[in-house]
């Protein structure tokens, strides 16, 4: 039985479509249908095979990057990736190849001629190849055997100890190269380049000599000071996820860095909380001073206890807001260090405190003021509004949450507009801008005509920007609108 | 302790089957790393526990598909979620790759060579997708194009690589 290319054609662009970005149901219905074909289950997971290599190439590619650049890791991402559009996506072009490939290239193929030579001039050449490459190959096999065996036991004594895990609560792991993994335990040794993962629902306290500590959250990634000039202080590539750092007094050559992909935070001394999303980094003070620098354009901001700073693309300067003390998000306190480590007692081993999250209630806003309106300043469950009373016909719908700064806030797709995710306070469905005047941030809300008619209203809140983390506990209300 | 060892060594020369039927379900790299991460402490544990993995392949995946329904149900993000018919379809495409045995391994090389060859912008919107996990808007906003757009240029892209491969292919095999 063959499949006929119209169809083929049709199943394939299906597949891509919901590769990329999800189908609607009657869609994803037909596509099940054509998957009854022998022939389009193959094809399908030869195309899944093909996503996993995209992935996984372009995951290494970004590692090679990182290992080659001592400096900035993520400038040089972005440098990089500014270049011409060459259009198609089908011209060739030839990716260019890192410095410390080339150089170990050149090495290997100058080791090659020296033994090619060595080998001419020994006579060795009549004989066959396989005569001298079967014990090279002997040797380069065991060579990999001893390799793995020391990797997976004691590789890291090898290099110098940056930090010793101190506590583990949950799943997390030390990738071990080749794919490989190492489970995190407490009182492992973890040198410089350590790249580790932590686990859903997970975190791992990390101690340096010195006494700071690092609480790395669920689902986050980080890379442990990848470059050898980075030694000389404490440094951490945060990938993805959140870390909360307790850090003593440093010295002010080598003080603590967290880098991520948009900002780097200098520490001297202080309790700070960073986390990354893809599209921006926030950094909350809790105690002390912190430098934060957005990698984009190297603007640098000074963040005091109690404010909190953000990167994002769409604002012209960094942002640094005061939070009062309900605001705050809540440090998470660091474990006992294992007993092994300090001689005390592991007293506390259970997961950093978090305050639950909710959206308590919504507000009618007045766009052309940006004031609620009144009688409608905390909705908590459904409510008639008459047009005729509104001051405005230009309205917008924000959701209030205890604490009142959370990570995000999702409103559930509705009559009034598709699914809207809001990272930044004010939390409004139809979104505003702020204007980013530092620390005196007003909205300027983005407006809703209403009409009248029924809008049911669901708002869910998340501890972590982008929707991400255990959701909170969310609110809906029914809003009527009459004349 | 031998058979972790052994299956800790099908499971990573595996993995490129085991990977690609979780993205196939969740169809977001980090994710699918997580997702695959966790299935080997899971098969770890069942190993300390004493159960016996006949089928790795198959009882991997079903350890990822339920790793997947429990992501859906805590995150309850309506995007990812799939119909019943559909997951079925994917979980039956997979287990017949195991009956068949077909060579995939070229297939991926050929992708690889072709992913390396693709221009800037391209790798770098992929990048933006499958490394830092960034959705359409938020591609759309970085690159000052339409969600639309990158969207046709996300399956423009994937489309050419896949045409890429099967050329590749098709010369090595002439």
């Amino acid at each position: 039985m063959t499949v006929d290319a119209h169809n083929q054609e049709r199943f394939e662009a299906l597949l891509t479509a919901w590769s990329i970005a999800g189908l609607p149901i009657q869609e994803e219905k037909e596509l099940a249908q054509l998957l009854a074909h022998p022939e389009h289950r193959r094809t399908l997971v030869k195309f899944f095979h093909g996503e996993a290599v995209v992935y996984e190439t372009l995951r290494e590619s970004t590692a090679v990057m990182m290992a080659d650049d001592d400096e900035c890791f993520f400038c040089n991402l972005s440098e990089a990736d500014i270049e011409a559009d060459t259009g198609t996506g089908e011209a060739v072009e030839v990716v260019p190849i890192p410095a410390a490939v080339q150089a170990g290239r050149s090495r290997r193929s100058k080791v090659r001629r020296n033994r090619r030579r060595a080998a001419s001039v020994s006579g060795r050449d009549s004989r066959s190849p396989l005569v001298y490459l079967l014990p090279v190959a002997a040797a380069i096999l065991i060579l990999l055997v001893l390799a793995a065996v020391q990797n997976a036991s004691s590789s890291r004594s090898l290099a110098p100890v940056v930090v010793t895990v101190a506590a583990v609560d949950g799943t997390a792991q030390m990738e071990m190269g080749a794919g490989g993994l190492d489970p995190l335990r407490a009182g492992m040794e973890l040198s410089s380049g350590a790249r580790l993962r932590i686990g859903m629902d997970s975190s791992v306290d990390l101690a340096y000599a010195d006494g700071t500590v690092v609480t790395v959250e669920e689902r986050a990634r980080l890379v442990l000071s990848p470059s050898p000039a980075a030694e000389s202080g404490k440094e951490i590539h945060l990938l993805a996820g959140s870390v909360t750092a307790h850090v003593t007094a440093q010295p002010s050559r080598f003080p603590l860095r967290i880098r991520t992909a948009h900002a780097v935070a200098t520490v001297l001394g202080t309790v700070l909380r960073v986390s990354e999303s893809p599209s921006q980094s926030r950094l909350d003070v809790f105690s002390g001073q912190v430098q934060f620098q957005r990698l984009r354009d190297s603007q640098i901001v000074i963040v005091n206890a109690g404010e909190f700073a953000v990167t994002d693309q769409t604002f012209e300067r960094m942002l640094v807001q005061s939070a009062t003390e309900a605001e705050r998000p809540v440090a998470a306190a660091p474990r006992k260090i294992h007993p092994d480590l300090t001689g005390e007692q592991n007293e506390n081993t259970s997961s950093p405190r978090r305050r639950p999250i909710a959206v308590t209630s919504f507000s009618l806003i007045d766009v052309t003021t940006g004031a609620p309106v009144p009688g409608y300043e905390s909705i908590r469950e459904d409510v008639t509004v008459s047009l005729a009373t509104l001051p405005s016909l230009e309205i917008n719908i924000v959701a209030n949450t205890n604490p009142p700064i959370v990570g995000s806030v999702s409103f559930a797709p509705s009559r009034i507009r598709s699914e809207m995710i809001e990272n930044f306070r004010p939390y409004a469905l139809m979104g505003n801008m702020l204007r980013s005047n530092a620390k005196d941030a007003d909205p300027e809300y983005k407006a809703w005509i209403p009409t009248p008619g029924t809008y049911r209203i669901r708002a869910i809140p998340y501890p972590k920007p982008d929707k991400t983390g255990t959701p909170g506990k969310e609110l809906a209300v029914t809003i009527t609108v009459v004349k | 302790m031998n058979q972790l060892r052994d299956l800790s060594t099908h499971f990573i020369a595996d993995r490129h089957n085991l990977m690609a039927y979780i993205y196939a379900l969740v169809r977001e790299a980090n994710l699918t790393d997580d997702i695959f991460q966790e299935v080997w402490l899971q098969m770890a544990k069942a190993v300390e526990q004493g159960v016996e993995i006949e089928k790795p392949d198959a009882w991997c995946r079903g350890v990822a598909r339920n790793l997947a329904l429990q992501h859906w149900r805590t995150q309850k993000n309506e995007r990812l979620v799939v119909s019943t018919e559909l997951v079925e379809q994917v979980d039956k495409a997979f287990a017949e790759m195991d009956e068949n045995g077909d060579d995939l391994a070229l297939h991926r090389r050929a992708i690889r060579k072709c992913v390396e060859e693709l221009p800037a912008l391209s790798k770098r919107v992929l990048r933006m997708k499958y490394v830092t996990g960034m959705e359409l808007q938020e591609i759309s906003e970085s690159i000052h194009k339409t969600v639309a757009a990158v969207k046709m240029m996300l399956m423009r892209i994937r489309r050419a690589l896949e045409k890429c491969a099967r050329q590749r292919l098709q010369e090595a095999s002439s």
